[in-house]
């Protein structure tokens, strides 16, 4: 069998062929280089770059959106808490004012009555005072006309009557 | 596939015929070994439809002659290389600039892919790999495509030949030796013999070394040639069992089995492809790194 493969030329090697082989191979390696090797290489790890790149976008797009929903939630915290501060304030204020109001109304009032009160009491002074002076002036009037001319002295009964008039009213309110 | 075989049933029973008529075996061997005609034989009768004798071209090389003129093999190795060509023109074409490949430029990319993740970045760094990738997915292809044309009926198969590859050995023997250089200068011969040899045994280990960068290139030379003709004689064996034994009868067995060799061709091919690229990225790997 051996010697069959040996006369058949097949383990022969001749110098034309290897030169062939080399020439074809160079000129092949050369031509794909060109053609394929390099772009498809080039194309390769252009799309392995955009691929990086974009897990690398999307891992960071994720992290600022977490990092915003934070803010916003801790935003929405305090903000909820300043309105709620706010509400409880205004309440707060809102009471002040109405107790302020009702105390300022209820002063007013009171002072309103008091000074009616003075008035009243005023009034009722000079009344009486005025009173007592006509009383007077009718008694002595009254007592000239029952009398006559009796009472040529008028400036001292007149006197007389007033202090009689003035300790009355004393005399019941003491009574 | 039955197709494919048709020529080889009818060469075969030419050989078997009568007296006078080469035998089974040298049709056998007629058939895988080089040869200076290209013959496309009719599948139905004993004609030839064609019949083209190449050219010699004898050249005058330091006194001896030596013929340059074409074989069957370097014709066959042109067409794998055009078929090649097109192949990659096609499937670039297909592609455009796209960063998504499309068509048959996803089969060139997948290989490309495969090539450089699991073949050049396993065995090399990243710099060396990218300077070597475009040697290592040419033999690649180099072996794929021109067995594979070898493969169609009235072809023949370039790299079954001892010459082809013990050139594609020679390469990688001569990429070897520049990586070696390129990348630790004279070191690389200190270097060739592992770290951690006792003094004594130095010379022993570096004489064995050199004999070993010599022994891995012949082995890569012969696995291929041996794997890449085998098949093809196998075949033709199996198929010349009909003729040998003489009763059309062994058809019945021999021809299914000729198409399941010839199944199994195609997987060797491809994973012969794979062991010759893997092997030249580990030797030139390992030349270019101190060890």
């Amino acid at each position: 069998m051996l010697s069959v493969i040996f006369a058949a030329d097949l383990m022969a090697v001749q110098p034309g062929l290897v030169l062939w082989t080399v020439v074809t191979f160079v000129v092949l390696l050369v031509v794909l280089s060109k053609v394929a090797w390099k772009p498809i290489l080039h194309l390769v790890e252009e799309r392995e770059k955009t691929i990086h790149g974009a897990i690398e976008g999307a891992r960071k797009d994720r992290e600022a959106a977490s990092a915003l929903l934070e803010e916003q939630r801790a935003l929405l915290a305090t903000a909820r808490k300043d309105s709620a501060e706010a509400v409880r304030k205004a309440l707060a204020d809102a009471e002040v004012a109405r107790q302020d109001l009702v105390a300022k109304s209820r002063k007013e009032a009171e002072d309103l009555l008091a000074r009616a009160r003075q008035q009243i009491e005023e009034d009722k002074a000079k009344a009486q005072a005025e009173l007592r002076g006509v009383v007077v002036d009718l008694a002595i009037e009254v007592a000239a006309k029952v009398l006559g001319d009796h009472l040529a002295d008028a400036t001292r009964q007149r006197a007389l009557y007033e202090q009689y008039v003035n300790d009355l009213p004393r005399e019941r309110r003491a009574g | 596939m039955i197709a494919a075989l048709v020529p080889l049933v009818s060469a075969l029973a030419l050989g078997a015929e009568g007296a006078g008529q080469p035998s089974v075996s040298d049709v056998v061997f007629e058939h895988v070994t080089d040869s200076r005609v290209i013959e496309i034989q009719s599948p139905f009768s004993k004609d030839v439809l064609l019949e083209w004798h190449l050219p010699s071209w004898p050249v005058q090389i330091a006194g001896h002659t030596v013929d340059l003129g074409p074989t069957k093999h370097v014709v066959f190795m042109w067409l794998s290389g055009l078929v090649l060509i097109l192949f990659a023109w096609l499937a670039m074409r297909a592609r455009g600039k796209s960063l998504v490949p499309k068509g048959i430029a996803n089969v060139i990319e997948m290989v490309v892919l495969f090539v450089r993740d699991e073949i050049a970045l396993k065995t090399m760094d990243e710099h060396t790999a990218e300077a070597y990738m475009p040697y290592l997915l040419t033999a690649f292809f180099f072996i794929v495509f021109s067995a594979g044309v070898g493969l169609f009926p009235w072809t023949a198969t370039s790299v079954g030949n001892l010459a082809v590859t013990g050139t594609l050995a020679l390469l990688t023997f001569v990429l070897m030796q520049f990586a070696g250089l390129s990348h630790q200068g004279l070191g690389y011969f200190v270097h060739l013999v592992p770290s951690g040899v006792p003094i004594l045994l130095w010379p022993l280990m570096f004489v064995i070394e050199l004999l070993g960068m010599f022994t891995k290139t012949f082995a890569l030379c012969i696995r291929l040639f041996a794997n890449m003709i085998a098949g093809h004689i196998v075949i033709f064996f199996v198929l010349g069992l009909i003729f040998l034994i003489g009763s059309p009868l062994v058809a019945v067995a021999s021809v299914p089995f000729a198409v399941g060799l010839y199944l199994l061709e195609i997987i060797i091919i491809l994973i012969q492809a794979y062991i010759f690229t893997m092997l030249s990225a580990l030797f030139i790997g390992m030349s270019a790194h101190a060890h």
